[in-house]
């Protein structure tokens, strides 16, 4: 299966065949669908948001009406305006960290896995240091020491994702060097980086893929919750978390300041969480969805 | 056995002594100077360049990088963490006060995501593609997509304001821990249900499954006697990261309800610098976090022989 | 087996029963009081803490030598009598006789020295318990009721600081380690210290030998309380319900949007009382660009409405401030709230006199402002410990004049350290008294130091000397009048952008009897206290 990648014509029907398996899956696509909704939302932000997000265009605590289809906030802002721009911020948090995390683990998991011996045992001590902490725990470590903002929070939880790319890539790495066609390349004298890149990393993108998809979910989940706890975004950015702690002091009051933030993060983390699975299942054969 | 314990045992050494120097390199990392936070932090008062000197050279900062992060080790081993700036008690103390509550917050966590999750995934495993199993696995992605905070709210919002049924903050009694552990163990359950679904499913494929059935055992049947057992070794290791992570999410529960744990007090640390304290709690955090690990991995090798000559 | 074994179930329960019915009847004397978690103080000494609540949970331990009543007027405390000389610059107090601290240790003269020493000392690090005490020259004491404190300049706000300085056993603080809250706080009043749970409650208990003499207790002897626990909340949606779903008999500091939940409901009491002193100041760095211009400090207040912030955001509940007194101050300058209207127009002509031009997308930038690159945006930085509300929606009030208010949220500590390293530009401050003194701690430049509370490094001598007679005038309107002028001189250099004051919501229940809250809302008496079902 590994050699095939090298053969163009062979590698266009498993693509086919993964396309097949995965569209199979409803919650695939439903989730797919909904990843693609958030993601125009994101971009047209501008053109579908009724107001500013940070004027102060109505009186505070509306309920949902016709004019504010999700009500106003503490303040009197658009609570539909601040979900529609906090969505370009708190999706990214999490492509940003999960690239953050995603590119110096896969990194250090190919260096490890490729090269053995002493930078093995030094790269692997520290991702098994890094894995010693509850992910949250190693983002708020980081936001202790660097403090709380929005940038701050995209490193912290990247290098909290960093460990599972690490060890993920290693394990894989060591289960193909071994092949007879990379032994092959290296004794026709294609230089460490042209076999990692050429050979190696191609048979890894799959389960990185994977992998990537799950965290951006748990990356975002992540970074709420920092921003919750007034670690992240700093008001008054329109961050899913951040808005979600300023109106939990009108939770009976006015439910809707906390509750529609929630919501949306709920369904991007829904839909990466069935991304992710339904890509598992289309390129992993073995592990059926259902 | 007793080898493979010991070679575990020692491989947990380097872990924790760059698990030490992670947490040590960080705080060091800081901007601002400890002592200079630590009087104007907790006492407030004239800040002269003597009392300066006097509390640095007290506090060890004089000392070059590798002796300071020598007497950290050797403190901790001793569990000498230093004192907290803002409450000026030793860490340790406030550390093993909290911890009790936290711990309590885990397990109870952890009780309900087993007793919600295992259920759940083993009705979906049994009713595979059925509108029961979309049902399950509908809930189980719900269940740990939602934000721990906004979950929490949630049920405050509902169980305390609206009925009254269960106090909204504070810890000590039963009723106070009922909605945190909700609220972290219904996040797990999610996870723990699908993980228990696609085990349970993947066994059921496997040689033996086949000759159960082919020797005309009920097909339902066969999934909870075999692949249960089965599915158990996966799921065991599961629950080992999941209690890390209950223990993490513990932070933003105890936030949330003000429960006087760990979680809430690494949280109040940070924000108010008071480093030896972050520096201590989440250090002892990792440790408990890695045996935790260990005892799995141990439980993991009692039930599979493999895994100990496969090492 | 099974017979025996159900039996033993049931007398169990009943027993458990027993027990459960017992606890309630005791249960009945129990006050539980929910505070906001902010209010939760860093240690409990008031000798060395600078925090209200630090004094507040330190008098429910420990009496004052005097007792500022709930009507305003001193009335004996500890002290049964006290005088000051004509110039101000010796006091003679006259303590009670036979009292005694909690550890049994006698209540005399030489405990009330040993106090004020310790509070004096350099390594005790008092935070502002010493600056309010003075620089006491010496003192005499006859051994028992007699003590004589004398100044060499006058000092004639002593009482506003005895009335808050606790009074701890000497022998207990001469054994105590530091940070031992339980060995230090050992007091003479009508609670004992049982514990501190911190993030969590402080718990006290009924002192039985109090001998409920302070002339604020209506009968004598221990009070009809058994116990208090103050429980700390983060959550202010919490604090707005607590009382509701009756985990708690009584609020302190009520969230003011949750107030109409009690309003009208007779099982429940709502008082209010208003804090005098500075209000929810923001004072600005005159030391750095762009608020080293007063022109653009004067279009900050000019274009910012707090007013509309009142309505926004507490219902229109809390109590205007225009100036660095706030209204509600009896030594209130009213010039400050005609000085600067809300003016958009006004300000944006100051911004650009100021060389801030509106730049692409509205934001000014500067051109031509001294020490500050050409094209730089205006932006204003805000550090504040809470109510950050405030600056949100301050920060829409600026921004169609073009100018971005950026708010940070820090801890106390952080925020000393900020101060400390003058690195800020609109900081959070209140000093809550009705006494005019806190200008002078604010805006004396003398108290331009570390440790010292005037930040914004504005120097004025003439500002100054004024501010210096306010320690040595009797008078109380000729010391008002002094303050109004330091007022006046504060805000036409429009040093501070006055807020809002935050009045003090206390929430009981039907159960709380005779809860007197005290002249301001920042303290409580609970010597005449019960809880009655």
């Amino acid at each position: 299966m590994a050699t095939e990648t090298l053969d163009v014509g062979a590698t266009e029907r498993p693509v086919r065949l993964a396309m097949g398996r995965y569209f199979s899956h409803p919650g695939a696509v439903i989730g797919l669908i909904i990843l693609v909704c958030w993601i125009l939302v994101t971009i047209f932000a501008p053109i579908l948001a009724p107001y500013d997000p940070n004027e102060l265009v109505s009186r505070a605590r509306q309920a949902p009406s016709a004019d504010h289809w999700l009500g106003t906030d503490m303040l009197g802002r658009d609570v539909l305006s601040r979900v529609i721009y906090g969505s370009r911020i708190s999706i990214s948090i999490g492509f940003i960290a999960v690239l953050l995390g995603g590119v110096s683990g896969v990194i250090l998991g190919l260096l490890a896995g490729y090269f053995a011996g002493w930078v093995d045992t030094v790269i692997s001590r520290f991702v098994d240091a890094l894995l010693a902490f509850p992910s949250i725990l190693l983002a708020l470590v980081v936001i202790a020491a660097l403090g709380a903002s929005i940038q701050n929070m995209m490193i912290a939880v990247g290098i909290a994702t960093l460990p599972d790319y690490a060890r993920l890539v290693r394990g894989t790495v060591l289960a193909i060097k071994s092949q007879p066609y990379v032994e092959a390349a290296r004794l026709v004298g294609n230089s460490h980086l042209r076999i990692l890149a050429r050979h190696i990393l191609i048979n890894v993108n799959a389960p990185i893929v994977v992998l990537a998809t799950l965290q951006i979910g748990s990356a975002i989940l992540i970074g709420a919750g920092l921003s919750f706890l007034g670690l992240g975004a700093q008001p008054p950015t329109p961050e899913w978390g951040l808005m979600s702690a300023e109106g939990r002091q009108m939770l009976q009051r006015a439910w809707w300041i906390s509750t529609f933030p929630g919501v949306a993060i709920l369904s991007v983390v829904i839909a990466c969480n069935l991304v992710g699975d339904g890509l598992r299942s289309a390129l992993d054969p073995k592990m059926r969805m259902g | 056995m007793r080898r493979y314990v010991l070679g575990r045992l020692l491989q947990l050494v380097p872990v924790l002594l760059l698990v030490s120097l992670i947490v040590f390199a960080v705080m060091r990392l800081l901007p601002g100077d400890p002592a200079l936070l630590m009087l104007s932090g907790a006492e407030g008062g004239a800040i002269t360049p003597e009392r300066l000197n006097e509390l640095r050279e007290q506090m060890g900062l004089n000392e070059p990088l590798a002796a300071q992060y020598l007497n950290f080790v050797l403190g901790a081993l001793q569990g000498d963490l230093g004192s907290s700036i803002r409450f000026q008690v030793p860490v340790t103390e406030l550390i093993l006060d909290r911890f009790g509550s936290t711990f309590e917050l885990a397990v109870a966590g952890l009780f309900l995501a087993i007793v919600i999750g295992m259920p759940l995934g083993m009705i979906a495993a049994a009713r595979q593609g059925g509108w029961i199993d979309s049902l399950c696995m509908t809930l189980s992605y719900i269940g740990s997509s939602m934000p721990v905070y906004w979950l929490g709210l949630l049920l405050v919002l509902v169980f305390s304001f609206t009925l009254h049924w269960f106090p909204s903050a504070g810890g000590g009694s039963f009723e106070a821990l009922i909605l945190p552990a909700f609220t972290l163990g219904l996040l797990s359950a999610g996870v723990l249900a699908r993980l228990i679904r696609s085990s349970m499913l993947e066994v059921a494929t496997e040689d033996y499954m086949r000759t159960a059935r082919a020797k005309g055992l009920f097909p339902r049947l066969i999934i909870f006697r075999h692949g249960l057992k089965n599915a158990m070794i996966p799921v065991l290791t599961m629950m080992g990261l999941q209690f890390g992570a209950l223990l993490a999410g513990t932070v933003v529960t105890e936030t949330v309800f003000s429960r006087p744990g760990l979680g809430r007090l690494i949280v109040d640390s940070i924000l108010s610098k008071d480093y030896p304290l972050v520096q201590g709690a989440i250090l002892f955090l990792a440790v408990v976090y890695l045996l935790v690990n260990l005892a799995v991995d141990l439980a993991y090798a009692l039930l599979d022989p493999r895994i100990r000559y496969g090492n | 087996m099974s017979r025996m074994k159900s039996a033993a179930l049931l007398s169990g329960v009943a027993s458990l029963a027993l027990i459960a019915s017992v606890g309630e009847s005791f249960a009945q004397s129990d006050l539980i009081i929910a505070m906001p978690a902010s209010n939760e103080p860093a240690s409990l000494d008031g000798h060395i803490d600078p925090y209200q609540s630090t004094w507040l949970i330190n008098s429910l331990i420990t009496d004052p030598l005097v007792v500022l009543s709930p009507d305003g007027t001193y009335i004996p405390g500890l002290a049964t009598d006290w005088s000051v000389s004509d110039d101000g610059t010796t006091w003679t107090f006259t303590l009670r006789e036979g009292l005694t601290f909690h550890d049994g240790e006698p209540f005399n003269a030489e405990a009330v020295r040993a106090n004020l020493e310790r509070i004096l000392a350099p390594e005790t690090a008092s935070a502002q318990m010493a600056s309010d005490i003075g620089p006491i020259a010496s003192m005499e004491t006859d051994g028992e009721t007699g003590l004589t404190i004398n100044y060499d300049t006058p000092w004639v706000t002593l009482l506003d600081a005895v009335r808050r300085a606790p009074l701890w056993s000497p022998a207990a603080l001469a054994t105590a380690e530091p940070g031992d809250m339980a060995a230090i706080l050992v007091g003479t009043g009508p609670f004992r210290f049982v514990d501190w749970v911190q993030n969590d409650n402080i718990s006290l208990e009924r002192w039985d030998d109090y001998a409920g003499v302070t002339a604020i207790s209506e009968a004598p002897g221990p009070v009809g309380l058994d116990s208090v626990t103050i429980r700390f909340i983060g959550e202010s949606a919490v604090m707005g319900e607590v009382l509701a779903t009756g985990e708690v008999n009584m609020v302190y500091t009520l969230p003011p949007l949750f107030s109409d939940r009690y309003v009208g409901d007779s099982d429940y009491t709502l008082l209010s009382k208003g804090q005098a002193g500075t209000g929810l100041q923001m004072v600005m760095n005159t030391r750095v660009p762009p608020l080293d211009d007063v022109r653009v400090r004067q279009a900050l207040i000019l274009g910012t409405d707090s007013a509309a912030a009142n309505d926004i955001l507490y219902d229109g509940l809390y109590q205007a401030s225009d100036g660095p007194l706030n209204n509600i101050h009896p030594c209130f300058w009213e010039g400050s709230s005609e000085m600067y209207p809300v003016d958009q127009e006004r300000a944006a002509a100051l911004l650009d006199d100021a060389g801030w031009v509106v730049g692409d997308g509205g934001m000014r930038v500067a051109q031509g402002v001294e020490g500050v690159e050409d094209g730089t945006p205006l932006t204003v930085r805000y550090s504040t410990l809470h109510h950050q509300e405030i600056g949100e929606v301050f920060q829409a009030q600026l921004r169609p004049l073009g100018v971005d208010l950026q708010i940070e949220v820090v801890p106390g500590p952080v925020q000393l350290d900020m101060v400390q390293r003058r690195d800020f530009e609109l900081m959070y401050e209140r000093q809550r008294s009705p006494s005019p003194l806190i200008l002078d701690q604010v805006w004396n430049s003398a108290y331009d130091e570390p440790g010292g509370w005037a930040w914004t490094g504005y120097a004025n001598p003439d500002l100054d000397a004024i501010l210096e007679q306010l320690r040595a005038v009797f008078d109380d309107d000729e010391r008002c009048g002094l303050a109004r002028e330091a007022q006046q001189i504060i805000m036409e250099n429009a040093l501070m952008l006055p807020t809002l004051s935050q009045p003090i919501i206390v929430g009981l229940d039907a159960s709380v009897q005779g809860f007197e809250m005290g002249a301001e809302g920042n303290w409580f008496f609970l010597q005449n206290a019960s809880i009655e079902n």
